[in-house]
């Protein structure tokens, strides 16, 4: 009776030039807010250490990455569960996010030729280990750069735009390269 | 064809200039290509129609604008002397009809007697009523130089945004030596150039050797990013940069996604302006004819393009740097016939034909210049047949980068120049001409201050500027140009001083001097000077009028980048969208949403069908609306329901677990600003709702309570609005569809009117089933992760399909609250109540909520107005949103003015059209008849006052 | 403009929504007998100085932290910028 398939991807091994853009649905998003005087503990029950302000740690899997003052965001494999409230009890509070966003991974060459089209990014500093929130043609987006990746968080509702974006972007760059 | 030989040309390229085709070389820009074959007429002046040639060779050209077809598109205002030749380029002259050599229009001269400065001010009006009918549209026609496209823009505009440690604008002697040092330095660097190729006044030398040499450094010198073809236009705070690049109109046929422009945001920390300087001319009688430039132009044409300006050339200047133009002239083969020098300190140079203590008062020639008549030191004149006159008054350092931000420049009486304030942006330096130090050794030698390098300094000649003598106009009969492109003559300005507009900001806009596309770059100083003279104020103490961003035009194309049609703005889909695409959805915008508004069946053809069939749907069977749109924000800590008591009018402290209620939030003036529902999932766990236009400014509100009000509260804030797919069901058969779908007891004892949980659905998706109503029927909303949305809508509407389900969307939502009385946007529209939606009893007493105190005004209690229903006597009647309510027989003035109606549709329940709106002494007008009064339609209905719930007054459907 | 965000570093004004004078965060007590004026004053009043002024910016398109910002109303220069809600300071530890 209850047949549910999942809304269509809005990039599926998208190859734009030297780049492919896939939209990673096997995964699931929560967020975990806490304060100053919990942290140790939250810490002590987390398998891995929480990100400083504007650094994340990861891979495909998994990983975490600080989005607010004591604030960070962890992604994992989907599960069909809402996070508990009895990971961390009252030391802090997890919030679902899963389909909130969209996750785009981008692999490929070096995509800072697409960033600087697209965002106010200072890439110099934006070494892997580095997440930063901002805009992208107006879109409020999380883009974080792992060591073989670039992972972008989009709001769902707006990833068509945000691919759409990103296509334009280096169709441009790609176009122009060839004047050369 | 004019050329001198000493120029190797680029490949011969064929372009049309006014439709007559022509020969040029690449390399060649349009200006040099219509020298080089001889054409001195390529336009008419903005007001006098007055013939034009090409006067500088650089963006500050004042006259020759052109039309160019960029790839099919005409742009206007296009200055030749930028534009760069390539196969195939097509161009018009502008401002003239028939053609540019027989101007109808040419007539303003000989009547520019009238047409003086400030001459609209005092003309034109009257009678009154002939300015819109003929004064208006006769100047309209007669005023702007280029016309505009009607056409869409078919080029594609892009943006970027770059960081570095150095900027360096302007990629002369100055920027380079900068730019080289500065990364040798370490430093992450970008400069710019306007030009396509670095080096600057260096290309219009002869000798080349240094600048290779330091192009090469360049090249080796590592991370330096070169952008040419770019103009910084504009400093902004902090270290900001706007610049323009310029990526293919030098190109014949590039893709369009190449894009035409690219606009940058650059972030600099610190940022050395390497300019350059501009030259300026000097005023005297019939200043403006074809042949007539700037001196260092004419040096630019013959030595870096190689056109031969004239067969007799002469030169009229006032300082030293003139003569290394003769000299560079006389080297590459020009005829000089005279170099007519206003300095009287100085001895004749032998080599030149050189004219000591004189100057240069008129010339002669319509369409190009014939003669010009010379002034010797005893004032004895005599005419010389000469048909190219370079015009040098002095330099004038480039420093409207430095203006910007409203640093006012200052006089150095020693360059007789504008120099850069003291109180110029912190980031910034200025380095090379731009700092007053003209020649190539003091362009390194800056730098080397700057930065701290030891480049060697190069050998040059020195132009001193200190022995320069000051020269602004030559006194004559005759129109002595000023601003060239808005045509402001000598006389101009005086007619400004002698009308009293004496500051240089009045002489500005009275005048329109330094107001034109070039933005006065040839003419500001020159006015200034002549007012100072005319004053008898020196030129310090007379200022400069102040520069604004852009330093050149920039195309409108270019600012709004890929923010055009549908990619203005990001579009936000539900995550049933393209279920209700396959369903006949129509889509509304709401915001940056798209929104199912109805759904069209089969035989339907108006949207009246398909909306009145969903409302009564929903009333009689069961609907199903997705309202994901409705801002849903996650609220936890040990705080939470205290936290919700602040932001409320009403109270939150006591709701139980596993209840929702209603919740009406304030601003702090008293004003309602949203509502929506709380339900409180677990003790320290609520899920706050908030209208769809709201969803972020009531956030951003909650954020401002929690961390600049509140800090002592324990709460945390996230939005989850796009998280959950969520589906209003709502009918008499609500509770069936939905005990098939969701795993939980959900009848009246175990699942109240107002009750939420965190569930299951019976397939085993996670959900949350919350039992609210929008509708005022048996109704629930179910939400499941956004990832199904598409599934769930479908699955809700096919397991429902014996229930009578039926998709319905914004328009019959709307019409089902209306029926209620329930207020949405329209109620609550910044400048009603509490007490004006008819819920004043909720604004708690025992708690301090936002709002309540300036709540209790007595100016907003006086108001008086309630939310009440209205129906037109005439149930054939329409009624009009936003119409007044006036009492039968009163005049339809505000004094009269009872309320207005608020939210209107037609109610296929009722049979004929209602309304919601606020009226004054609502209780004693209950079934009064009052007139719904509209201006904007000039409708005057009848309407009969009553509740504002038409449907199930006494709310039994609800709690069934 | 640059905004100094204690813990991001500068980031574009574009980043951000401005509310107005810091003097919102003096919230009077909403139960004390002058609490209609002092409302008044609170709700309406600015002092709009040519100068130095402490004003209140939400990161909403960063990390939705509010700051409490001194600018220079003439020049733009910011003078100081920190967090509203002491809590935040630290920011990850």
């Amino acid at each position: 009776m209850l047949e549910f398939t999942q809304n269509p991807v809005v990039a599926s091994k998208l190859t734009l030039g030297p780049w492919r853009i896939d939209q990673v649905t096997d995964c699931s998003l929560t967020s975990i807010s806490t304060r100053a005087q919990d942290l140790a503990e939250v810490q002590n029950r987390l398998d891995q250490p929480l990100p400083q302000v504007g650094q994340c740690h990861g891979d495909a899997g998994q990983g975490l990455f600080w989005s607010a003052p004591f604030q960070w965001m962890r992604w994992a494999p989907y599960v069909d569960a809402p996070p508990t409230h009895d990971e961390f009890g009252e030391l802090a509070y997890v919030t679902e996010q899963t389909d909130g966003w969209i996750r785009l991974d981008v692999q490929g060459a070096d995509f800072s030729p697409i960033l600087e089209r697209l965002c106010n990014l200072d890439l110099a500093g934006f070494t892997p280990g580095s997440v930063q929130r901002t805009q992208i043609h107006h879109i409020g987006v999380f883009v974080l750069s792992l060591e073989d990746r670039l992972m972008i968080w989009v709001p769902r509702s707006m990833a068509h735009s945000l691919v759409h974006a990103l296509t334009q972007a280096v169709e441009n760059h790609l176009a122009q390269a060839a004047l050369a | 064809m004019n050329r001198l030989s000493h120029v190797a040309l680029g490949k011969p390229i064929r372009f049309t200039f006014d439709g007559q085709s022509m020969m040029g070389h690449q390399g060649d820009t349009l200006a040099s290509a219509l020298l080089a074959n001889g054409v001195r007429l390529v336009a008419r002046s903005f007001k006098y129609h007055r013939p034009r040639g090409v006067f500088a060779a650089g963006s500050e050209e004042p006259n020759a604008l052109v039309t160019v077809m960029h790839q099919g598109h005409p742009e206007p205002n296009t200055r030749a002397t930028v534009l760069e030749l390539y196969d195939g380029l097509v161009a018009k002259s502008q401002n003239a009809w028939p053609s540019l050599k027989f101007d109808a229009m040419a007539v303003n001269d000989r009547l520019s007697e009238f047409f003086a400065a400030g001459f609209y001010y005092k003309t034109f009006m009257w009678p009154a009523k002939f300015w819109e009918a003929l004064y208006e549209p006769a100047i309209r026609r007669a005023a702007g130089l280029g016309a505009l496209s009607t056409q869409e823009d078919p080029s594609q505009y892009d943006k970027g945004y770059l960081h570095c440690d150095v900027l360096v604008v302007g990629g002369g002697a100055a920027g380079l030596t900068a730019a080289v040092q500065a990364a040798r330095q370490g430093s992450r660097v970008i400069l710019c150039d306007e030009q396509a190729e670095l080096g600057g006044r260096l290309l219009d030398e002869l000798d080349r050797t240094w600048l290779a040499q330091t192009l090469a450094d360049l090249q080796g010198a590592g991370s330096v990013r070169v952008l040419t073809r770019t103009t910084v236009f504009g400093t902004f705070d902090h270290g900001v940069y706007g610049a323009v690049s310029r990526n293919t109109e030098h190109l014949a046929n590039a893709p369009v996604q190449a894009t035409k422009q690219t606009l940058w945001h650059i972030t600099a920390q610190r940022t050395v302006l390497a300019t350059g300087a501009l030259e300026r001319p000097i005023a005297f009688a019939n200043n403006d004819r074809p042949g007539i430039m700037l001196a260092g132009a004419l040096q630019c044409y013959a030595l870096r393009y190689g056109v031969n300006p004239g067969q007799r050339v002469a030169l009229f200047i006032n300082h030293q740097d003139g003569l290394l133009t003769a000299r560079a002239l006389k080297a590459a083969g020009v005829n000089l016939v005279a170099v007519i020098d206003a300095r009287t300190n100085v001895q004749p140079a032998p080599d030149l034909p050189h004219r000591v203590a004189s100057r240069v008062q008129d010339t002669r020639g319509r369409h190009a210049l014939r003669s010009i008549q010379v002034l010797n030191d005893r004032d004895q004149s005599e005419w010389i047949e000469c048909d190219a006159l370079g015009v040098s008054g002095g330099w004038n350092p480039n420093i409207q980068l430095t203006s910007h931000q409203g640093a006012r420049p200052n006089w150095s009486e020693s360059i007789h120049a504008f120099v850069a304030a003291d109180n110029k942006p912190k980031d910034q330096a200025v380095v090379g001409a731009a700092a007053g130090r003209y020649d190539l050794g003091q362009c390194v030698a800056s730098v080397n201050e700057l930065l701290g390098g030891d480049w060697p300094i190069p050998p040059c000649e020195t132009a001193r500027p200190d022995d320069a003598h000051a020269i602004f106009q030559v006194p004559g009969d005759g129109p002595a140009f000023v601003d060239f492109q808005n045509d402001v003559t000598v006389k101009d300005v005086k007619l400004s001083h002698q009308e009293g507009m004496i500051s240089v900001e009045h002489l500005k806009r009275y005048t329109t001097l330094g107001m034109a596309t070039d933005q006065g770059k040839t003419s500001n100083i020159v006015g200034l000077a002549v007012m100072a003279e005319l004053t008898g104020r020196s030129i310090q103490d007379t200022g400069t009028t102040m520069f604004r961003p852009p330093y050149t035009p920039v195309a409108l194309g270019a600012l709004a980048g890929r923010s055009r049609g549908l990619d203005f703005k990001p579009t936000r889909y539900t995550p049933s969208h393209q279920a209700a695409k396959a369903r006949g959805a129509e889509f509304v915008e709401v915001g940056n949403w798209l929104r199912a508004q109805w759904f069209v069946q089969p035989g339907e053809t108006h949207w009246r069908q398909s909306v009145d069939r969903e409302a009564q749907a929903v009333r009689s069977g069961v609907g199903v609306c997705d309202v994901t749109t409705l801002g849903k924000i996650d609220v936890q800590g040990r705080d939470a329901a205290e936290f919700l008591n602040r932001v409320y009018a009403n109270g939150f402290a006591k709701l139980a677990v596993g209840k929702t209620r209603y919740g009406l939030m304030l601003r702090e003036d008293g004003i309602a600003m949203d509502d929506g529902t709380a339900a409180r999932l677990r003790e320290d766990h609520f899920v706050v709702t908030t209208t769809t236009a709201n969803a972020v400014p009531v956030y951003r509100h909650m954020e401002f309570v929690s961390q600049c009000l509140t800090p002592e509260l324990d709460v945390h804030l996230i939005s989850t609005t796009e998280a959950w797919a969520q589906f209003a069901v709502a009918g008499p058969n609500s509770r069936e569809l939905i005990s098939r779908v969701v795993d939980l007891d959900v009848s009246n004892e175990a699942f109240e009117f107002m009750a939420c949980a965190e569930t299951r659905l019976k397939n085993g998706l996670r959900a949350r089933l919350f039992r609210i109503s929008f509708s005022g029927e048996l109704a629930y909303e179910l939400a499941v992760p956004a990832r199904y949305g598409n599934a769930c809508f479908e699955v809700l509407l096919e397991i429902g399909q014996d229930l009578g389900a039926t998709p319905y969307g914004t328009e019959a939502l709307g019409v089902l609250r209306i029926e209620k009385g329930h207020a949405a946007g329209n109620e609550l529209n910044g400048t009603t109540t509490a007490l004006n939606l008819g819920l004043g009893r909720m604004v708690s007493d025992l708690k301090d909520g936002i709002g309540r105190v300036l709540s209790k005004r007595p100016e907003l209690i006086q108001d008086g107005k309630r939310l009440v229903g209205f129906k037109p006597v005439d149930p054939q009647h329409s009624l009009l949103g936003g119409a007044h309510l006036l009492e039968i027989g009163a005049p339809a003035k505000a004094a009269h003015d009872l309320g207005y109606l608020t939210s209107v549709c037609y109610s296929p329940h009722v049979g004929s059209s209602i309304a919601l709106g606020y009226l004054a002494d609502a209780e004693d007008r209950q079934g009064q008849t009052l007139r719904a009064v509209s201006p904007v339609d000039g409708s005057d209905v009848p309407v009969v006052v009553c509740s504002p719930h038409f449907v199930d007054p006494k709310g039994e459907r609800l709690r069934a | 403009m640059l905004i100094p965000h204690p813990l991001l570093g500068p980031r574009d004004a574009s980043e951000f929504v401005y509310k107005g004078d810091a003097a919102l965060m003096n919230r009077p007590d909403g139960f004390a007998d002058d609490a209609p004026e002092a409302f008044v004053q609170y709700a309406y009043q600015r002092s709009n100085p040519r100068g130095a002024h402490r004003e209140l910016w939400f990161h909403e398109q960063g990390d939705r932290s509010w700051l409490i910002v001194t600018r220079d109303t003439l020049t733009h220069e910011v003078l100081d910028c920190q967090l509203a809600d002491p809590r935040r300071a630290g920011g990850s530890q």
